[in-house]
């Protein structure tokens, strides 16, 4: 049965994101090398339950509404399907969660705090080096690609941790 | 065997998504697979009025700076024009281009291509390939101008190559990004003769078909002969992308009875002869207008050139159509 209430939930919350993705951190030039894709909350906090399939068909058309709104064509898009593919594999390998609580958010709340790091920064790692091997090849020098993956990568970190303390705290 | 054939299901999906994103991204217009969707246009909106809230003073007192230097440039240009005009007998009516200003209300800075979203759309006016400026510095053109947004393509863009010149002598080269500064670009095959140096000013060219011509990209920044034959480098742009927030959408309008284009541009120079030792002026394009008999447009491309004679001591004047 479909639960209304859960749905506004995550219209809600995908609003807030893509609210902070655009007004803030599209705005935010730290570097040319760092890019803060934190819409990646939304996918990084899926739950555990929810089937492959289904993670990247949501994926896609959260994609397609960033890609639409940054008019960068597909490429979010693609990326965002990739981590979601991986998505069920790294919860599995990395995270312990109970299959009492297998419905609810992928969150901090409910694992241990360095395994959820861990999480993270695997699924940041794996959509940064996707989203800039699919932009950068075969324009940008290798050295360049590295850099921005890596830097992406290690401010996205903590950035996405802090936030879903704040967007997903009560979401459950 | 269930879970085989899931396998197999979770697999095709993946390869049917993945083709359909790449594809999306690799077809030709990036920007407009998805048209005139009202709620992302009402989103735009409202997003970029949260921005604009918090900067409306600072952008007021720019934008009141931008618009007296801009009345001070339009002054000395009319003059430059009416006076050469006079002289070499040519009309040189200049008022043929279209300016809407329009506020930015999203843009990307850190991708391949970056994009530039305004908020005025074909209900202002904006069509696609006009120039967009920002305090007289070239900023992108518009690739899709709907209903009440346009998005643009940034000149921060990976798959743009246009012409530029050197402004003080109009030696031509080639521009393009490059796709690792938001600050810089890269030009190629400036002739050595040019006598390009660092911090000359570049600005875009009538050759380009994307650009208006005579608008400021940016200086000089790095420069190296290439093979003892032309000059590579970079040039730092004028515009701070991380502070668009208000530009000009210029465009040539259009002849509503012959529905063509109508273009009278003047190239001026003004440069000394050094074995005359006299001013020479130069028109690079005579007029660009509709021939409204075969309703296509002609393009007279000419040079006046101003001499002075030095068995009389008098001033001659030479036009040459090229």
């Amino acid at each position: 049965m479909i639960n209304i209430n859960k749905i506004s939930k995550y219209i809600i919350t995908i609003i807030w994101i893509l609210l902070l993705q655009i007004t803030l951190f599209d705005n935010l030039l730290i570097s040319q090398y760092v890019y803060i894709p934190v819409y990646l909350l939304f996918i990084i906090s899926i739950p555990k339950r929810v089937k492959s399939i289904n993670a990247m068909i949501i994926s896609f058309i959260y994609g397609l509404i960033i890609d639409h709104y940054t008019g960068s064509g597909g490429a979010i898009t693609s990326a965002l399907v990739l981590t979601a593919a991986i998505r069920g594999y790294v919860i599995s390998k990395v995270i312990f969660i109970d299959s009492n609580i297998n419905n609810k958010s992928v969150t901090i709340k409910y694992t241990n705090p360095s395994n959820y790091i861990l999480y993270i920064s695997i699924i940041i790692l794996v959509f940064n080096t996707s989203l800039a091997l699919i932009e950068g090849i075969p324009l940008l020098s290798p050295t360049y690609i590295i850099t921005k993956i890596g830097l992406s990568t290690i401010v996205t970190i903590p950035i996405i941790a802090l936030l879903q303390y704040v967007i997903y705290d009560n979401f459950d | 065997m269930k879970n085989i054939f899931k396998n197999i299901l979770v697999i095709l999906v993946f390869i049917i998504l993945e083709s359909t994103a790449l594809f999306l991204y690799f077809s030709k217009d990036k920007v407009t697979w998805v048209k005139n969707i009202n709620t992302i246009s009402y989103f735009h909106n409202f997003t970029s009025e949260i921005s604009r809230y918090f900067s409306l003073e600072s952008q007021n007192k720019i934008l009141n700076e931008d618009i007296a230097k801009l009345r001070i440039e339009i002054q000395q240009q009319r003059d430059l024009i009416n006076n050469i005009g006079a002289q070499n007998n040519i009309d040189t009516t200049v008022g043929s281009y279209q300016s809407i200003g329009a506020m930015v209300i999203n843009q990307t800075i850190l991708k391949k291509n970056n994009v530039i979203t305004i908020n005025k759309g074909s209900i202002d006016g904006v069509k696609n390939n006009m120039s967009i400026i920002s305090n007289g510095n070239i900023v992108g053109y518009i690739t899709d101008a709907q209903d009440k947004i346009s998005y643009a393509r940034s000149i921060l863009s990976s798959n743009i190559n246009s012409s530029g010149a050197l402004k003080k002598n109009n030696s031509l080269c080639s521009i393009n990004w490059t796709g690792e500064s938001p600050y810089e670009l890269q030009f190629s095959e400036m002739t050595k003769y040019s006598g390009a140096t660092v911090g000359d000013t570049v600005i875009t060219t009538s050759f380009s078909d994307i650009y208006i011509p005579n608008i400021n990209i940016g200086t000089i920044s790095e420069i190296e002969l290439m093979q003892d034959m032309y000059y590579n480098g970079k040039i730092k742009l004028f515009s701070d992308y991380k502070k668009l927030k208000f530009v000009t959408v210029i465009g040539q309008e259009t002849d509503t009875t012959t529905n063509a284009k109508v273009k009278q541009v003047a190239v001026f120079s003004q440069k000394a002869n050094t074995t005359t030792n006299a001013k020479v002026k130069q028109v690079g394009v005579i007029g660009q207008k509709a021939d409204t008999t075969i309703n296509r447009e002609v393009t007279q491309f000419g040079v006046i050139e101003q001499k002075k004679d030095t068995t009389t001591n008098t001033e001659v004047k030479e036009v040459t159509e090229i």
